[in-house]
This record gives structure tokens, C-alpha cells and sequence, in this order.
């Protein structure tokens, strides 16, 4: 049951909230355990099983090393049970996501080398949300671990937060330091948050489907295109860019909205990525659920930038690749990941310089700021090139393609690809200028412009949506 | 809540509704206007093809809608090409067109098959019109009139005689009172009604389906199927048609019904049958099948009696979706595999008629 799906829309949602608002508390989070098992299970319900799996070894370990700190026993107690939770869930994780991508990888590496080592791969049905409950799963036991939280005393409340379904699916990656609390304690649902929660739900359907929908045919043609020109590739990887955004950010933006209407409050997950000026920005702005937690669970406990400097290059290259390969098992995302490290550990390098060229360009600000958001955009549509390749031939093939930029390029597609993105150019620039993430709260946005604006995004999203797509980070 | 404040809620919210209203309806005009060139202030939707007329209703000259484009005489198509002989395609909806994509009605298709076989020499005028009964021999002697076509190709369509035991042809025409509803002055609610039967999934329209058919049917116990009045009706109707075109010089090709059903009925169809009658809910849905049968043996039987050629549409073109796009009404597919029955019966006429000629002039 997808978010853009009407079954969803009109069955599914008026129903699960009509039932939540008229509960009380206890009886709310009952329902919502069941109400998101029932979504979950709408794709298959044997996705259930490694996620009780999952909730429950954590729960369990969670219980143990809070039961351990209590008594005052070693760090090594608590560490043994953080060991198990680590490794079950990855091995899980691994197994489920990874083990036909490695095996296939190592026949393929032994053949090449003349060896016939006969591994086999197995037909795996992978679980949707596999990647984003581990994680999710992962954080609370390694802050209990920290003693950063304590561990939820009720198996259903711990359950609940990870099953929870506006973030089940692809996110945001939530911190049960920061969800549980709102899982164990009454919500309050004021009128702001309903405000908005129905804000986020219109804006967010909008991206994704007037923007991202109406993309993706452009995008699929660009791709399968044998041999394209370098204006195919061009065009192809600039809408991209705009539609995994819209894509992604729309499906958060719909998943925080549908959070904030049960009185939930979910992290944001994108700040104007485009608008970044260096790749650490960037990684600040994007996916920042994602990017957050591998900065607190793998960046810092590898040494952080609190070690020598090439074991900063080596932190942030481990980051990335595993950052990559996160997303999925296939060397397009382990070349994404390692170019996005390297862009991290370039920049480090050449801070000096740019801080230098910075102050040289000091009499224009302005133009100094724009000219490295254009840089930093440029560079990570070409990560997007490698994200969405389907083979590392097609990857050299349209970098080639790409030393002639404007070759073939069709005015016509570079029209409709500027005004499918108009509306969002229109919408960020207002966003970054005032400060705003909810836009029609700017001062540029009088309360009548505002309803026309959310009026004209429902006509859109109704009669000019495109031929309805999954959500992309459904894969992951 | 003090009353003062439930006051202003309910004023803002009134408001602002308009307001919300009055965007969606500007939204959809400056939409239409920049896709189709719809004009800004005046009606459009599909009922501005058609208007109340002495004949009952016919055709706005030049009036257009969507993918639907009127002639300035007021028939779906282009300008009849001076110098060619003309071709009436005479029929309801499945003729006039309603699923197939632009120019792709069986009809335009007749013309184009002809012309690139006989070297330009037919224009293939569509003069059908959704609902019509062919009894209304009055706008085809007035289509007759203003054409002279060599041809007319006649293609029933039976279920417009549900519900009547009289033949339409020879009763006093009065023009079609205007059908226009809310949806065709508001073009968002014509857009909103539109968009609501693409999306409202299968269920639920054959639930809304199964309602309407009940609600109209519980005064009145649906029969059946239809009585020999109503085929006595159809055939007095067929005779003044054919009656009506010979006298006005044309020789009259007769099409029998093909439907989604094909020949035999299957049973995974039966859904479809009911969203038919969803239309007729006074004929139970075996009905339905019993009378294009009845009717088809009829138009055979006519052809055989008059000596008009007949193209067993019925028996040839295959059912399923994708020959038609729903009961009764075709597909690209479909209105292609239709329009190469029909040229090529008048294709093989031609020929008889050239040979005939040519046997003539040697004796």
C-alpha cells in the first residue's frame, strides 16, 4: 500500500485517524500496532517475521544491559549483549540484502582468477524497510548501550516505534531516544500541528507527484537511451536529480505530515540540499536522518575528526562506502558512496584553498556563495549519474558522453524539465530567502495567498500528476 | 470556544472555501485553455458538440471539445473534400467515437484505407450521434440532402430500443430537451467527475453500478427481455432507413452489433454485462445478450430480404478489451479491425459493380 495509492489515500488513512482520534492514549498505541502491521503486511505479511525478529532480539538486549547497569556491572556485561544485537541484526540485514550480491561477487572475482569455488545464491524475497527498521532498531540499543536512554520497559511500545508506519517504509530514520518518549507519553495535537502536518501532507504529494511522477518518464528515457549524447545525459541526470529529491523529500514531507496529525514529531530529513555550498553541507542537508545516524554510529566511534588526518580521509571513506552500500547491493552504490567520500575528503583538502579564494572574492559575497552552490550541485549530479546507472559500462559510457555536455541536447525537453521544476525552484528560493521550511508562513505568503497555493498544488497533484511511480527508497 | 470565535472560524472558513473554490474553477479554465484552447468563460464540455434542433439535435458546426472536432456541418471530422463522393457512416456513440484516440474512429479510418486503396476518391462522413435510434430517419434525410452520399453504412445500436415497443420512424420530432448538468458549467466539476471514474477502483464502481440499477429498477420489476414489439419497432425503423437512402440515390450497407462479449458469453464478463445495464436497468442482464442476438439475426435477415450488403461486425470482430474499451465501444484496435470489415465490403461492392458494368458494355 504505497502513500500515492488511493487505496491508502481514501481507504486506509481517513479511517486510521478517524479510529486514533477518538481512542485514548494506551488503546491509541494499540491500534496503531495494529493498524501498522496491517499496512505493512498489505505487501506481504511474511515481512512481519524478520522485523518481530529484529524488535525483538534488540528489546531483549536492550533489557539485559539496562538490567546490567543496574546491577553495576562492567561495560563488557552490557557490551556482550550490544555484540549479539549488532550482529543478529546485521547478519539479518546481510542476509536478506546482501548474501546473492556477495556471492556473486566472489564467483565472479574466483572465475576471473581461475578458480571455480561453486558458491550458490538463493531466491530471497527482500523485506521493504529492511534497511530502515535496522538501522532504526540498531540506535536504540547502542544508546542504551551509551546510557544515553533507558531501555522501554513495555516490548509493544519499543515495537510500535519501530513499526510505526508513516516512518516504517523509507524513513525518517527515527532515534528512539526521541520517539519513544513520544510513543510512552500522551500526544497532544494542536491546531498547529495539524496546521502543519496537512501542510506537509499536500506539499510533499506535490513533489512527488507533479514533479517526481511527470520526471521519471524523462529520467527512464535518458537512461535506456543506447548510447546517448551528452545533452541526453545531461538533461537525463539534471532531472534526476530533481526527481529522487522530489521523490524522497515528498514521501518524508507526507510521512512527518501524517506524524504531526497523530501528534508525532519526526526529525526533517532534507534542508535545501541543492542550496549547499561544499559536500559536508551537502551531507548536512540530505538524508540527514541517514547521514546523522552514520556520523553518531560509525563516523565518530571509527575516531571522528578527533584523530590524524589520514585516518579522517579513511573515516569518511569507510562512512560513505558503507553509506552507500546501504542504499543497495550493487557497485553503482559502492562507486556512489566512495565518490562521495572522496568529494568529503577533496574538500578537506582544499578547504584552504577555498577559504582563500573565499576572501579573494570577498567584495561579492554573494556571487562567491552562488557560484560554489552551482559547483556543489554540478558535482552531485554526477553522483546521481553513478546512483542511477544500471551497469558500470553505462556509468563510463555516459561520463564519456558527458565531456560534450550540450551535444544533442533537445530544447524541448529542456523545456518541459524547467517547467515541471518551476514550481520547487519558486517554493526554495522563498524557503532559503526567509528562513522558512513552511513556506506559506513566510511573510511573502498573506493567509489568502496561501489557501490558493495549497489549492492549486491539490489541482495539480489531481489532474496533472504523472503515471503514478513507487516511491524510490521503497527499494532500500 | 467562545461564540465570538466559532463565529470567525465559520466566516474565515467560508471564505476561504470560496475562494478555494473560485481558484479551482480559474485553475481549470486557464488549463484548458493552454492545453486544448478552450475558450476562458464560455461552456466546454462534450455537450457543446450538440444542441437542440427541428431535428431533434444535431451536430454544432464547427464546435469542438477535447479530442472531438465538429465539421462546419455540424459532423464529427474534417471538411469533405470538394470532388470526391461521400461515404455516411450513420450510427450512435460506437460510430461517433468516444475511446478511440483522435482520428481513429472507425470511420476516419474507412476514409483513410479507401483513399490510399482507390486513389483519393471517397470523403467518409461521420454523421453518428451518441444515443441516436436509427428511426430518426429525419436527420439522415437532412444529412442525406446535404451530402448525396454513394454510400451509407449503417451501424445500430440495439440498446437504445430499450424501453420502447414503437417505431421511431414516420412520429413528429421535437427537439431533445438540453441535458446539460452542473459538470458542464463547472469545468472542475466536470474535470473532478471525470477524473473520479478513472480512479474510483473496480469495486466500487460495480457497487455504485449494482446501486443505480437497483434504485431505478425497484418500481419497476426489470423484464427479462425484451418483446417482439421492440424488434417489430427496430425493423420498421431499418425499413424506413433503407427506404430513406435509396431514395436519396445511396446504397445502404448494414453493420451488425459487435459487442465485448464477443459470440458466446463468458462468465468473467458478467461484470461488464452489469455495468451495461447500469445504463438499461429495466432489462435484466441476459437480456442484454438475447437482444443483440435478435437483433443481428434481424439485420441479416433484412440484408437477405432488400439485397443490402451486410458485415457480420458481430460475428468477426472478437470480444475482450482489446477490441473494445468497454460493452460496446471500440479500441484503436477495435475501430481498426471495424473499419477494414467495412472498406472492405464496399471495396468488394465496387468491384462487383465495375464488373457488372464492364459485362454490360460487352453484351
Amino acid at each position: 500500500m504505497l502513500f500515492n495509492s488511493l487505496e491508502f489515500l481514501v481507504g486506509f488513512l481517513p479511517i486510521v485517524l478517524l479510529i486514533y482520534y477518538l481512542l485514548p492514549h494506551r488503546v491509541q498505541n494499540t491500534f496503531l500496532v495494529l493498524a501498522s502491521c496491517f499496512f505493512y503486511a498489505s505487501w506481504d505479511w511474511r515481512f512481519l517475521l524478520p522485523l518481530l525478529v529484529t524488535t525483538s532480539i534488540d528489546y531483549w538486549a536492550a533489557q539485559r544491559m539496562e538490567a546490567s547497569l543496574v546491577l553495576n556491572e562492567p561495560t563488557s556485561a552490557r557490551k556482550k549483549y550490544l555484540i549479539t544485537s549488532i550482529v543478529l541484526n546485521l547478519s539479518l540485514l546481510g542476509f536478506f540484502k546482501y548474501f546473492n550480491f556477495f556471492a556473486d561477487s566472489a564467483t565472479l572475482l574466483a572465475n576471473t582468477l581461475g578458480f571455480n569455488i561453486g558458491t550458490r545464491t538463493f531466491e530471497i524475497v527482500l523485506p521493504i524497510a529492511i534497511s530502515f527498521y535496522t538501522f532504526q532498531a540498531l540506535s536504540y540499543t547502542i544508546d542504551v548501550y551509551r546510557g544515553e536512554i533507558h531501555a522501554t520497559k513495555s516490548f509493544w511500545d519499543f515495537f510500535l516505534a519501530v513499526l510505526y508506519f508513516p516512518h516504517l517504509v523509507a524513513g525518517p530514520i527515527q532515534r528512539a531516544a526521541t520517539l519513544i518518549p513520544q510513543v510512552t507519553n500522551p500526544r497532544i495535537i494542536s491546531s498547529e500541528k495539524i496546521r502543519e502536518g496537512l501542510h506537509l501532507i499536500v506539499w510533499g504529494f506535490f513533489k512527488k507527484i507533479v514533479i517526481a511522477d511527470n520526471l521519471a518518464p524523462i529520467v527512464n528515457a535518458a537512461f535506456s537511451t543506447p548510447s546517448p549524447s551528452g545533452g541526453v545525459v545531461t538533461v537525463g541526470v539534471i532531472a534526476f536529480a530533481f526527481q529522487i529529491y522530489c521523490d524522497f523529500s515528498g514521501y518524508t514531507d507526507i510521512a512527518r505530515g501524517i506524524a504531526k496529525l497523530m501528534g508525532f514529531e519526526f526529525m526533517l530529513n532534507f534542508n535545501l540540499p541543492y542550496f549547499a555550498t561544499n559536500p559536508a553541507d551537502f551531507w548536512r542537508r540530505w538524508h540527514i536522518s541517514l547521514s546523522t545516524w552514520l556520523r553518531d554510529y560509525l563516523y565518530k566511534p571509527l575516531g571522528g575528526n578527533r584523530t590524524s588526518t589520514i585516518k579522517v580521509y579513511r573515516n569518511l571513506m569507510i562512512t560513505m562506502v558503507l553509506g552507500g552500500l546501504w542504499h543497495g547491493a550493487a557497485w553503482n552504490f559502492i562507486l556512489w558512496g566512495f565518490y562521495h567520500g572522496f568529494l568529503l575528503t577533496a574538500h578537506r583538502v582544499m578547504q584552504p584553498l577555498l577559504l582563500l579564494m573565499g576572501k579573494t572574492f570577498n567584495f561579492t559575497p554573494g556571487l562567491w556563495k552562488w557560484f560554489t552552490v552551482l559547483c556543489m550541485f554540478v558535482l552531485t549530479c554526477y553522483g546521481w549519474l553513478l546512483f542511477r546507472a544500471t551497469s558500470l559500462n553505462q556509468v563510463v559510457e555516459m561520463s564519456i558522453a558527458l565531456l560534450n555536455p550540450l551535444e544533442g541536447i533537445q530544447r524541448d525537453l529542456v523545456k518541459q524539465v524547467a517547467l515541471i521544476i518551476s514550481p520547487l525552484l519558486v517554493v526554495q528560493i522563498i524557503q532559503f530567502r526567509s528562513g522558512m521550511l513552511f513556506f506559506t508562513q513566510a511573510k511573502a505568503f498573506p493567509r489568502f495567498l496561501a489557501v490558493i497555493a495549497y489549492t492549486l498544488m491539490i489541482y495539480l497533484s489531481v489532474f496533472h500528476g504523472g503515471q503514478p511511480q513507487a516511491f524510490v527508497y521503497f527499494q532500500f | 470556544m467562545s461564540t465570538s470565535t466559532i463565529m470567525r472560524v465559520a466566516i474565515y472558513g467560508l471564505i476561504y472555501g470560496l475562494l478555494s473554490l473560485t481558484t479551482l474553477e480559474v485553475a481549470a479554465r486557464v488549463d484548458d485553455f493552454f492545453r486544448e484552447r478552450a475558450p476562458l468563460l464560455r461552456p466546454y464540455s462534450i455537450n457543446n458538440l450538440f444542441q437542440s434542433s427541428q431535428l431533434g439535435k444535431e451536430g454544432v458546426p464547427n464546435a469542438k471539445f477535447a479530442k472531438w472536432q465538429m465539421n462546419s456541418l455540424g459532423y464529427r471530422g474534417p471538411e469533405p473534400i470538394s470532388g470526391r463522393a461521400n461515404i455516411i457512416v450513420f450510427g450512435a456513440s460506437e460510430s461517433f467515437g468516444l475511446y478511440e484516440s483522435a482520428n481513429n474512429e472507425y470511420p476516419r479510418i474507412i476514409e483513410k484505407t479507401l483513399n490510399e486503396t482507390l486513389n483519393n476518391r471517397f470523403n467518409v462522413i461521420n454523421i453518428a450521434m451518441p444515443g441516436i435510434r436509427i428511426g430518426r430517419v429525419t436527420y439522415l434525410d437532412a444529412a442525406l440532402k446535404k451530402t448525396q452520399p454513394q454510400f451509407v453504412i449503417v451501424y445500430p445500436s440495439p440498446a437504445n430500443y430499450i424501453g420502447t415497443t414503437t417505431a421511431f420512424c414516420g412520429q413528429p420530432v421535437r427537439p431533445v430537451a438540453d441535458q446539460r448538468t452542473l459538470a458542464d458549467y463547472s469545468r472542475f466539476i466536470g474535470k473532478a467527475v471525470e477524473t473520479g471514474k478513472k480512479l474510483a477502483p473496480e469495486a466500487l464502481r460495480t457497487v455504485l453500478g449494482k446501486y443505480t440499477i437497483w434504485s431505478a429498477s425497484r418500481d419497476q420489476k426489470p423484464i427479462e427481455k425484451m418483446p417482439i414489439e421492440t424488434l417489430s419497432a427496430m425493423e420498421k425503423d431499418f425499413g424506413c432507413v433503407i427506404d430513406t437512402i435509396r431514395a436519396g440515390g445511396g446504397k445502404p450497407i448494414l453493420i451488425t452489433h459487435a459487442t465485448f462479449f464477443g459470440v458466446t458469453l463468458k462468465e468473467s464478463d458478467r461484470a461488464m454485462l452489469t455495468a451495461w445495464r447500469r445504463f438499461y436497468p429495466n432489462l435484466l442482464e441476459d437480456g442484454f445478450i438475447d437482444l443483440e442476438r435478435r437483433t443481428n439475426e434481424l439485420i441479416k435477415d433484412i440484408g437477405r430480404r432488400e439485397g443490402v450488403p451486410v458485415v457480420d461486425a458481430a460475428n468477426i470482430i472478437p470480444g475482450g478489451p482489446e477490441y473494445f474499451a468497454d460493452f460496446v465501444h471500440f479500441t484503436d484496435k477495435g475501430a481498426k479491425k471495424m473499419a477494414d470489415l467495412v472498406a472492405s465490403k464496399i471495396i468488394e461492392h465496387l468491384n462487383q459493380t465495375d464488373a457488372g458494368q464492364t459485362s454490360r458494355a460487352i453484351k
